[in-house]
């Protein structure tokens, strides 16, 4: 069995028979075609919809024993432990979660547990590797140096392919090793963020478990086409439901943005690639549509070059800040009456598409170029448990 | 399943935290199907039976997990018109 990207692209994620079969991680989708006709592999589209309300359910598990809980992905959390415990407890606590999260959500879930989060990682790479759904590092410092001694450097939570080419040049192959390495080289090649992997490998937590409350830095909203375009006012469409969703997030979390990065490119698999970024700085911080959909605008006379095959718009809203830390901006625009009344139809316009869950209001522009910007998504699996007419029908 | 309170046409809720007791109706899985039917331990035989007794009762293997999929709580039945 596959799942495809969105864009029935790329394969994402695959079983472990598939991967048998010859199939590769990140394969483009067409390629691998004749493979999976030949062994009859069952195809997914991605249904992000359904994964998020699996990991939402699995989430509301771990709240019913945890109190410390960060959701690093829609796949991964990480969960604090007060009190300390015996490694036979912890393994004992690991299998009860495991069982609880296959009885009642059916997701068969892999933990690892270690005093630190890289470690955790490290712990739950060890264990899915060995087929186990728990492991737990030994909490004798001198055990867990003899497994660093054989994990390598390129599995390390933090540490990328290019790192990792680049610390094996080094002589370090090892997490061991990495571990062992002058403090003084990994903070001038990797800087903090390698000094902190470092540390945490050693024992020294420097990560805490996020608090939800902390604000991201920026909000990127990108997509794929569904087919190419060249058409200025497709791309204007497209960018406007970028903008869209980029802003559902900016307003779930109460915040406004200073400025907006506008961004479009063509294949990296065809042809000439292409690709253009602009930033807009906005008058004064907002998050109203109107607002953002005209930075678009100004960015695209930077950014379109015609005649190109676009095949994929994104927009990165920055300098986000809570709506009442807002400083007032020297060119401060007077509130007009359409102003506001512009204001109160974006407001009304959002509230109506969170309602029913769908984006049923728009404006005009976002028409443009659908049919070649909307995602291809063929062989997706039912929205099981979020909609009703996409429930499972059973007989007596 | 009409004596038991479920038509056709209607959503159940099913909840996979609960240990299954003789008498409940349960989601099940036969033959790789997903179907309902009632749970009913006979002289600590697993057993599971539509009501009315259209097809034979189905001895189950209460251990195996995937067989008893949930058990049904609710029923959710919509009117109908007159």
């Amino acid at each position: 069995m596959v799942v495809l990207s969105n864009n029935d692209g790329c394969i994402i994620a695959l079983s472990k028979e598939a991967k048998a079969l010859g199939i590769t991680m990140g394969a483009p989708f067409f390629k691998m075609k004749e493979l999976i006709k030949k062994h009859r592999i069952t195809v997914f589209s991605s249904n992000f919809t359904l994964y998020s309300d699996f990991s939402n359910r699995l989430v509301d598990l771990y709240r019913h024993f945890f109190e410390e809980i960060e959701v690093y992905s829609v796949d991964e959390s990480f969960i604090r432990l007060n009190s300390p415990q015996t490694e036979k407890e912890l393994q004992r606590l690991g299998l009860e979660i495991h069982q609880k999260a296959l009885q009642w959500v059916g997701i068969p879930v892999t933990l690892g547990f270690g005093p630190t989060k890289t470690l955790a990682k490290v712990a739950q790479k060890l264990a899915k590797n060995s087929g186990s759904p728990v492991f737990v590092l030994p909490l004798c410092k001198k055990a867990v140096l003899g497994i660093l001694n054989t994990f390598p450097v390129q599995d390390i939570w933090g540490i990328g392919r290019r790192y990792s080419v680049f610390l094996k040049k080094q002589g370090l192959y090892t997490a061991k090793q990495f571990t062992e390495a002058d403090p003084r080289f990994i903070q001038k090649q990797m800087g903090v963020t390698g000094r902190r992997i470092q540390l945490e490998l050693a024992g020294t937590s420097c990560l805490s478990v996020a608090d939800m409350a902390t604000p991201q830095k920026s909000i990127l909203c990108s997509r794929s086409f569904g087919k190419k375009i060249s058409q200025i006012d497709f791309i204007k469409g497209a960018l406007t439901h970028n903008v869209m969703t980029a802003l559902q997030k900016l307003h779930s979390q109460g915040l406004t943005t200073g400025a907006i990065w506008v961004f479009i490119a063509t294949s990296r698999h065809y042809g000439d690639y292409y690709a253009k970024g602009h930033l807009v700085t906005l008058w004064q911080p907002t998050d109203a549509l109107s607002d953002l959909l005209s930075a678009v605008s100004e960015a695209l006379t930077f950014i379109f070059k015609p005649g190109y095959p676009y095949a994929k718009s994104g927009v990165m809203l920055l300098q986000l800040s809570t709506k009442s830390a807002q400083a007032l901006s020297l060119f401060q625009a007077q509130t007009t009456p359409q102003a506001t009344a512009l204001q109160t139809l974006s407001l009304t316009a959002a509230k109506l598409n969170k309602k029913f869950d769908k984006r049923l209001v728009f404006p005009a522009v976002g028409l443009q170029g659908k049919a070649y910007w909307s995602m291809n998504q063929t062989l997706k699996s039912p929205r099981y448990t979020t909609c009703f007419d996409e429930v499972l029908q059973v007989q007596a | 399943m009409e004596k038991s309170g479920i038509f056709s046409g209607d959503y159940l809720v099913v909840d996979r935290s609960i240990q299954p007791i003789s008498g409940q109706v349960v989601l099940a899985v036969v033959n790789d199907t997903f179907t309902v039917k009632r749970y009913h331990l006979e002289q600590g035989k697993p057993y599971l039976m539509s009501d009315p007794m259209t097809t034979k009762p189905v001895l189950v293997a209460a251990t195996d997990q995937h067989t008893l999929w949930g058990v049904v709580t609710y029923v959710l039945h919509k009117p109908c018109l007159y």
